[in-house]
């Protein structure tokens, strides 16, 4: 194993889970002030897997050297820790399931099955066939060796949603359990207020869960690099807080920005529901020393996993439609069936994207590595930054290698965007501070795409629901097809 | 730098430079981007000023001390003692501004004589150990600090120097710990000090001529004293004050009623809290006890009164 993999070895009791503070220290009562209550008293705390050693000195044993913590490649992870996953059927939920229940984790999950019904009433459909969730997990079970718990509740349902917080007691919680789609929030006001309702209102009354019922559990939130929006003046995408030696002159005089919020430029109503839950978790951060990192996620793409990959039972859903599918799987699929590729567009709107596999290494990591209590932090879970106009020309390019004659075609611009803006993402702490090494490139990926998406069932599938693939859903609210501006077939 | 509370006294409260204290948490977001700002600051001054950060998690009782109830908190001290202070994330100019404000209120230089010469001459002076010795939490420490300055140097090892860690680490002379490593040192000992626990005088060599300084202090500050330091790193006894005050003076008994037949030792007590109440006249008895060869005035600047924090009341 590399050095880098063991990106917590040296963190402490501070920030496991698995400790009580004990004393005259109570953090949650007296949020930022714990410290005066601390100089009173002191910090001691107890090891709730390992009472007989007493109470101690926080700081005093490390990952490395404790031993409920387990060496494995994604660092050290507590043995048998209890992550709970909400919205665990989805495209991103599913896999992390399995990848942590195969680290040893016990894993528990809830979902409504909203995705499913979402994507059924658009038409469409995921390309590669899933199961139900009772037979994911028997499969799991059987193909991995694997146990996962799982309970269908809404998030919205908070009396079964802390019942199960409370019978868990996650040591780990990651929050998947939103509607993920732009298009989706703009189409209509019902569809923008359902967007808001689960993600904003969902989110907040899991904050209010966590702090009564498991108040030292990490919160991993998913955000969205959309909340930052693209600025025209070409300030660096930060993670999500200001640098110490951002400074702000006004006036003749100076202020220093470091460690606040940058600012958040949303691009729909679904990345404004993005926008409040990160204020929601940061407040909530602030208020009951609840801990969290806040992932700002790149377009995710791809669905290669090692666990996925164990049999076809275990698939993860795998949506290509104008609302839920992404660009590089939409275009994918377009190159499959002989469509053109659709831009919106110039095309030269810059977007971060990761593959699914290194996103779940990276959420794996934050998993591993708990931030301290109180601590907020963000982190951007990119690896590449890329044009349309970019990932258009790449696709096309290795669908030749498949035999594929891929047209390209710009169509008028659906959404309301900067087409020409620059773009500069600062992506570091995840390399930096996680130990989080990219296992996937962009080619790679995209070449297990057509080699599953070229299978004749996984073709019919996506010709039957072709005409979901071009958008309709304008963001000016305006009905009526969109033109195409210009077709052609991009140089080899 | 980071520090605790532990080299606080040594590295921000005796400093001779403006220092300033960034009193931070791990869970303040501004707090964590200010850390590589006040980094490069502390490079930048590094030629006249010093920059320490400290977490108030770690070190609660400092936060107490100096009233932080927001952070980052940056306080900048001269000589000792708090001269300015900001609460909030701060740009690189306005740090430097607190620092310059510390530089000014710096207590004038005190000129001090070269000590060069004094040390070669006390070393070939004294054919005699000195020994620190006393109950734990008793100002041995600052005893030690006091001869080097008064012109007896502590005896060091050559492997351990003072770290960063352990800034006053040179006065726990390690070998002194093991009875079997005593030919290592103690034909190097004469004419320097060292810091010893009580317990151990019985095995010094009887071959040897030495000068003790016993600390006494009120046991009841001793007890006071040891459980905040205790707390301080997360410690929790649960062994009751009194049993602990018995145990203590039932070991000085033991030790006085000892203590005449030995006639190698040649030891003087002195008590700490008249070592801070009257500094001169203690000083005075001390140096009698090296034949009036110490630098009285150096040992004085020692004194630190400020460290008097548990007073029996």
């Amino acid at each position: 194993m590399t050095e880098q993999s063991c990106h917590n070895a040296n963190q402490t009791c501070w920030s496991c889970p698995a400790v009580e503070f004990k004393g005259h220290v109570d953090f949650r009562a007296c949020g930022q002030a714990a410290f005066r209550k601390a100089a009173q008293g002191q910090l001691v705390v107890e090891c709730k897997r390992r009472p007989e050693i007493g109470y101690f000195d926080p700081m005093s044993i490390t990952y490395e050297s404790c031993s409920e913590w387990k060496k494995t490649d994604s660092g050290y992870i507590l043995d048998g820790m209890r992550v709970m996953i909400l919205g665990m059927d989805g495209y991103l939920g599913w896999p992390l399931a399995l990848k942590l229940a195969k680290l040893g984790c016990k894993v528990y999950g809830i979902d409504n099955m909203l995705r499913r019904k979402l994507v059924e009433e658009r038409g469409a459909q995921s390309i590669t066939p899933i199961q139900s969730m009772e037979d994911r997990i028997k499969a799991a079970n059987e193909h991995l060796g694997v146990e996962i718990d799982f309970r269908e509740i809404d998030l919205m349902d908070r009396d079964a949603l802390f019942a199960y917080i409370k019978e868990v007691q996650p040591e780990s919680i990651v929050q998947f359990a939103e509607i993920p789609s732009a298009p989706y929030s703009m189409a209509s006001v019902d569809q923008a207020v359902a967007t808001i309702q689960t993600n904003v209102v969902g989110t907040l009354g899991l904050l209010f869960g966590v702090r009564d019922h498991a108040p030292d559990a990490s919160i991993i939130k998913l955000g969205t690099m959309g909340e930052y929006g693209s600025p025209l003046t070409g300030r660096p995408l930060f993670e999500g807080l200001f640098p110490g030696d951002a400074v702000l002159q006004y006036q003749g005089q100076e202020w220093s920005l470091g460690g606040e919020l940058t600012p958040r430029d949303p691009v729909s109503f679904y990345h404004v529901s993005k926008v409040q839950g990160t204020y929601s978790v940061y407040e909530a951060c602030k208020y009951w020393w609840l801990r969290s990192y806040d992932v700002m996620q790149g377009v995710i793409y791809g669905n290669y996993s090692e666990e996925l990959l164990a049999h076809a039972d275990l698939n993860t859903r795998f949506d290509i439609d104008e609302w839920w599918g992404t660009v590089v799987n939409r275009f994918v699929a377009q190159a499959v069936i002989g469509m053109p590729l659709t831009i919106y567009g110039s095309g030269n709107q810059m977007r971060g994207y990761i593959t699914l596999r290194d996103a779940m290494q990276c959420i794996t990591r934050l998993i591993a590595a708990p931030p301290e209590p109180g601590q907020y932090d963000v982190v951007n879970q990119v690896t590449d930054v890329f044009s349309v106009m970019q990932i258009a020309k790449m696709v096309a390019s290795i669908g030749r290698e498949f035999g594929l004659d891929v047209e390209v075609q710009r169509i008028e611009n659906p959404r309301v965007e900067a087409e020409e803006h620059p773009y500069e993402v600062i992506h570091e702490k995840l390399g930096e501070r996680f130990g989080f090494k990219s296992e996937s490139g962009f080619a790679d990926e995209v070449r297990h795409l057509f080699r599953v998406l070229t299978q004749p069932e996984a073709k019919a599938r996506i010709l039957a629901q072709k005409d979901t693939l071009f958008p309709k859903t304008k963001w000016s609210g305006e009905h009526g097809k969109l033109e195409v501006l210009e077709t052609w077939k991009p140089a080899a | 730098m980071e520090i605790r509370d532990t080299d606080f006294e040594d590295m921000v409260l005796k400093s001779d430079r403006p220092v300033l204290v960034d009193f931070w948490a791990s869970w303040c977001p501004p707090c964590k981007m200010m850390q590589p700002v006040v980094d490069k600051l502390a490079t930048k001054v590094g030629d006249w000023a010093d920059v320490y950060s400290i977490n108030i998690d770690r070190s609660p009782a400092l936060a107490g001390q100096y009233e932080v109830s927001g952070v980052p908190t940056f306080i900048a001290f001269a000589g000792g003692q708090p001269v300015d202070r900001k609460t909030g994330a701060l740009t690189e100019g306005q740090m430097l501004s607190l620092l310059k404000k510390a530089d000014e209120s710096m207590p004038p230089v005190v000129e001090v004589e070269p000590q060069d010469d004094c040390d070669d001459y006390a070393v070939e002076e004294r054919n005699y150990i000195t020994i620190v010795s006393g109950l734990p939490r008793s100002g041995t420490s600052m005893m030690m600090r006091m001869l080097e300055a008064g012109g007896i140097p502590p005896l060091k090892d050559d492997q351990r120097t003072a770290d960063e860690d352990n800034p006053n680490g040179y006065y726990e002379f390690e070998d002194v710990k093991s009875i079997e490593n005593y030919g290592s040192w103690i034909d190097r000992a004469p004419g320097h000090s060292v810091k010893m626990v009580y317990s151990l005088l019985k095995h010094l060599p009887t071959d040897r001529e030495y000068r003790i300084l016993f600390m006494r202090r009120n046991v009841d500050e001793i007890l006071q004293s040891q459980k905040k330091m205790l707390e301080r790193n997360g410690v929790v006894t649960d062994i009751p004050d009194s049993t602990m005050k018995t145990l203590f003076e039932r070991e000085l008994r033991q030790f006085y009623s000892w203590l005449p037949s030995q006639h190698h030792l040649n030891l003087v007590n002195i008590s700490y809290n008249d070592l801070l109440s009257q500094p001169a006249a203690t000083i005075s008895q001390i140096d009698q006890h090296f034949d009036e060869t110490l630098d009285v005035h150096a040992m004085a600047a020692m004194v630190d009164p400020r460290l008097y924090r548990h007073r029996a009341a």
